[in-house]
C-alpha cells in the first residue's frame, strides 16, 4: 500500500501547489458552467410557460364569449394547424375534445411536467418526448394546454456536452501545465536540496546550481550560495585559527617538554627531582590533551569529517573495543560484560576512528566514575532502523537534573573534581553522535548510569 | 642511518638532531621547505622527518612533490595539528607515519626505527621465532620451550606484532595503532593491561623474561 508520506504530493511543495491549482481551476470552471446552464434552463422554461399561459388565456376568453361550442371549434382548428409540439384538450364529463396528436390520460389543474407516457397517442409516433402541461378549470370542464420541452432539453443536452468537453480539455491543459511547472520548480528545488545535502555532508565547496532567473527561487538560490560562501569562509578561518593556535601554543609546549626531557637526560637527577620532572612532563601532556580535545570537538561539530564517512560495522568495532577494554576494566576492579553479536554486521555510515573514540570515552567514564566492584556492560543491538549501543554501569549514576549538563564542555560533577579527566569526554561523545545523525540519552540504570546511543543504520 | 630533518623551529630541531646523533644516526637539518625539497631529492637518505608547516613550501606539498619524483625514502611527518582530518591528509600525501607535537624523543626514536626497517619485514614468513618462543602464523599456535601457550585472538596479534618488531621499542601509541587500529588516546591503560596479561602467559611460567618495559618509552620483545 502506498502511504501518503511516500507520495510525490507529500514530498513536493510544487506538485502539491500544482495539484491544488488544478482542483481549484476545475472547480471554478464547473461552477461557471453550472450557473450558465441553470440560467439558460430557467429562461427556456420561462418562455414555454409564457406561451402556455398565453394560449390558456386566449382559450378562456373564447369560452367566456362563445361557450363550449366555440371553444371546441377553436381547439379543433388549432389542433389541425398545430403539430405534436403543442397539445390542447378540453375534457368535460369524460368527453374530450383535443388536439390532433394526443389526449391527456388524466385531466389535472396547475403545472406539471409530463412525458409521452401520460398521453394517449392518437396518431402513432407523433408525440414529443416531454411536455410542460398546464390545466385549469373552465366552466364544468378542464382546459389542458401542453407544449413540448424537447427543444429546450436538446439545448440543455448540447450545453452539458459542451460543458463536459470544455471541462475535460481545460483540465488536461491545467494538469499538463501545472505538471510542467511543478517539474521545473521541483528540479530547481531539487538542485538546491542536493547542494545543501552535500554541504551538510561536509563538502563545503558545493553550491546551488547557478540560476539566471531573478524570481523568488532564483533569489533564494543566490542567498543560499552567499550564505554558503560565508560559511566556508568561517570554517576556513576557524581552521586557520585552530592551526595557528595549535602551532603557536604547541611550539612553546614542545620547547617546555624538550627542556624537561633534556633536564632528565643530561643531568643525573636524584629520584625526588626526577619524579618532579616526570610530573611536570605529565602535566604538559595534560594541557595538550585538553586543548587537543577542544580543537577536535570544534572540528567534529563543524561537520568536515562527514566527507570521509564510509560504511562501518558497529558489531566489529564494538567487539574490538570490548576486547581492548576488558582487561583494563577488570584491572580497575570491575566486572565487565559485553553483549555483542559480531556474527551479524550492523553497518552505519561513519568514521571508524571517531566512533571508536566515542565508545572508548563512554567506557573510560564508566571505569573512572564507579567504585571498584561495579558491573560495567557494553551492548549492541539493532532496533528498527537504528543501531543501539548501550554502556551501563552500577555506579552512583548522575542526578536527573545534571544529565543534560554533563555534555557541556569542561563540565564536571561536583564529586568528580578530584578524579582524573578533562571534562571533555562526554562533549566529544555528544559531538560524534551528532555528527553521525544519532542521538544519546543518559538513563537511570537503577542503580547506576546507562548511556544509550542510537545511530541510523545504513539502509539495505 | 642517514636522516634528513626538515623543521623550521630551531629549538625542536636541535633537540632532535642531538638525540638522533647520540643514538648513532647521521642527521642533516634544513629549516626551509624549498631547500629541504632539493636536499631530499639529491641526497640518499634512509628516512625523512618533515614538519608540516614550513616556510616557502609546506610539508604536504613537499612530500607530494618528492613522491612524484619517485623518492621512496620513508617520511615521518611532525605536526602541531592533530585534527580529525590531518593524519589522513598526511598519509594521503605520501607520508608513512605521523607524529603530533609535542612529542617525546622516545616516541620519535621508536617510530623512526620502525619506519626505517619496514622494507626488511618479510611478510611471507609463516613461523616467527625469538629465543625459545615460537609462533606459527598458519596454525595460530604459540609455544615457548616446547610448551604450548593459549592466547586470546587480540593477545595473539599483540605478541605477533612484538615478535615481528623484536629488538625495537614499541611505544604505547604505536601498539594502539598497529594492534587495535586506534588512532586516539583511550585515556585508559588498555595497552598496559594487555601487556601484563600477555606477560602472565608468556613470561611468568618461564625463567627469563622476553617482554621488557623501556622506561619512559614503551615495550620491546627481545631475548635478553
Amino acid at each position: 500500500m502506498i502511504r501518503w508520506r511516500e507520495t510525490i504530493f507529500a514530498r513536493s511543495t510544487a506538485v502539491r501547489l500544482a495539484a491544488a491549482m488544478a482542483i481549484l481551476f476545475a472547480a471554478s470552471i464547473t461552477i461557471a458552467f453550472l450557473v450558465a446552464y441553470w440560467l439558460v434552463a430557467q429562461d427556456l422554461e420561462a418562455r414555454t410557460r409564457a406561451q402556455i399561459e398565453d394560449d390558456a388565456r386566449t382559450f378562456s376568453v373564447i369560452y367566456e364569449n362563445g361557450g363550449v361550442q366555440a371553444l371546441t371549434a377553436q381547439l379543433r382548428a388549432h389542433a389541425l394547424s398545430g403539430g405534436e409540439d403543442t397539445l390542447y384538450s378540453y375534457a368535460r364529463n369524460g368527453a374530450a375534445a383535443g388536439s390532433r396528436a394526443g389526449v391527456f390520460e388524466q385531466a389535472f389543474t396547475g403545472w406539471r411536467n409530463i412525458s409521452s407516457d401520460d398521453l394517449r397517442d392518437i396518431e402513432e409516433d407523433e408525440l414529443a418526448d416531454r411536455y410542460l402541461a398546464f390545466g385549469m378549470a373552465l366552466g364544468d370542464g378542464t382546459l389542458m394546454v401542453a407544449r413540448s420541452t424537447d427543444a429546450a432539453d436538446e439545448v440543455r443536452e448540447i450545453m452539458s456536452g459542451a460543458m463536459l468537453w470544455g471541462l475535460g480539455i481545460a483540465l488536461l491543459l491545467v494538469i499538463a501545465g501545472t505538471a510542467l511547472f511543478a517539474r521545473r520548480t521541483e528540479a530547481r528545488l531539487g538542485g538546491l536540496a542536493e547542494a545543501l545535502d552535500a554541504v551538510a555532508a561536509g563538502q563545503l565547496d558545493r553550491r546551488a546550481p547557478a540560476d539566471a532567473t531573478s524570481d523568488d527561487l532564483g533569489r533564494v538560490a543566490g542567498l543560499i550560495n552567499a550564505m554558503l560562501d560565508r560559511l566556508s569562509q568561517n570554517v576556513a578561518s576557524l581552521k586557520q585559527v585552530s592551526a595557528d593556535i595549535a602551532h603557536d601554543l604547541k611550539t612553546p609546549i614542545q620547547h617546555l617538554r624538550t627542556t624537561l626531557e633534556g633536564l632528565k637526560r643530561e643531568n643525573d637527577l636524584d629520584p625526588r627531582a626526577n619524579a618532579v620532572v616526570d610530573e611536570a612532563i605529565e602535566q604538559t601532556d595534560r594541557i595538550v590533551q585538553t586543548f587537543q580535545a577542544l580543537l577536535r570537538i570544534a572540528q567534529i561539530e563543524g561537520g568536515s569529517p562527514r566527507a570521509r564517512f564510509r560504511p562501518t560495522d558497529l558489531a566489529e568495532l564494538g567487539q574490538a573495543i570490548a576486547e581492548a577494554f576488558q582487561p583494563a576494566v577488570e584491572e580497575a576492579g570491575h566486572r565487565f560484560r559485553s553483549q555483542i553479536d559480531d556474527t551479524k554486521t550492523l553497518l552505519v555510515q561513519g568514521d571508524r576512528d571517531l566512533l571508536a573514540q566515542m565508545l572508548a570515552n563512554l567506557l573510560t567514564n564508566a571505569i573512572r566514575h564507579t567504585p571498584a566492584g561495579s558491573d560495567i556492560a557494553l551492548s549492541l543491538r539493532a532496533e528498527n532502523s537504528s543501531a543501539v549501543l548501550t554502556v551501563s554501569d552500577t555506579g552512583p549514576g548522575i542526578p536527573v537534573e545534571e544529565r543534560e549538563r554533563v555534555f557541556r564542555r569542561l563540565h564536571r560533577l561536583e564529586r568528580s573534581r578530584t578524579t582524573e579527566g578533562s571534562g571533555l569526554g562526554l562533549s566529544m561523545v555528544a559531538a560524534v553522535v551528532d555528527l553521525h545523525g544519532g542521538e544519546i540519552r543518559l538513563d537511570d540504570n537503577a542503580p547506576g548510569l546507562k548511556a544509550v546511543v542510537r545511530l541510523p543504520l545504513t539502509p539495505g | 642511518m642517514r636522516v634528513l630533518l626538515i623543521e623550521d623551529d630551531q629549538k625542536t630541531a636541535s633537540y632532535v638532531v642531538a638525540g638522533l646523533t647520540e643514538e648513532g644516526h647521521v642527521v642533516d637539518h634544513l629549516p626551509d621547505g624549498r631547500e629541504g625539497l632539493i636536499q631530499a631529492s639529491v641526497g640518499d637518505y634512509d628516512i625523512l622527518i618533515v614538519d608540516r608547516m614550513l616556510p616557502s613550501i609546506d610539508g604536504l606539498s613537499l612530500v607530494k612533490t618528492l613522491r612524484g619524483a619517485k623518492v621512496k625514502a620513508p617520511v615521518l611527518f611532525l605536526t602541531a595539528m592533530d585534527g580529525v582530518d590531518d593524519r589522513v591528509e598526511g598519509l594521503n600525501a605520501g607520508g608513512d607515519d605521523y607524529l603530533v607535537k609535542p612529542f617525546s624523543f622516545a616516541e620519535l626514536s621508536a617510530r623512526i626505527n620502525a619506519l626505517a626497517r619496514r622494507p626488511q619485514l618479510r611478510a611471507e614468513q609463516t613461523v616467527l621465532k625469538v629465543a625459545d618462543l615460537e609462533m606459527d602464523l598458519i596454525r595460530r599456535t604459540v609455544t615457548r620451550a616446547g610448551v604450548r601457550i593459549d592466547l586470546q585472538p587480540r593477545e595473539f596479534r599483540l605478541l605477533e606484532h612484538l615478535m615481528r618488531t623484536a629488538g625495537r621499542v614499541q611505544t604505547r601509541t604505536m601498539l594502539l595503532e598497529a594492534v587495535w587500529n586506534f588512532h586516539f588516546d583511550p585515556q585508559t591503560n588498555v595497552v598496559e593491561t594487555h601487556i601484563s596479561r600477555l606477560r602472565a602467559k608468556v613470561d611468568k611460567p618461564f625463567d627469563t623474561d622476553l617482554i621488557h618495559t623501556v622506561r619512559g618509552a614503551g615495550y620491546t620483545l627481545r631475548a635478553s
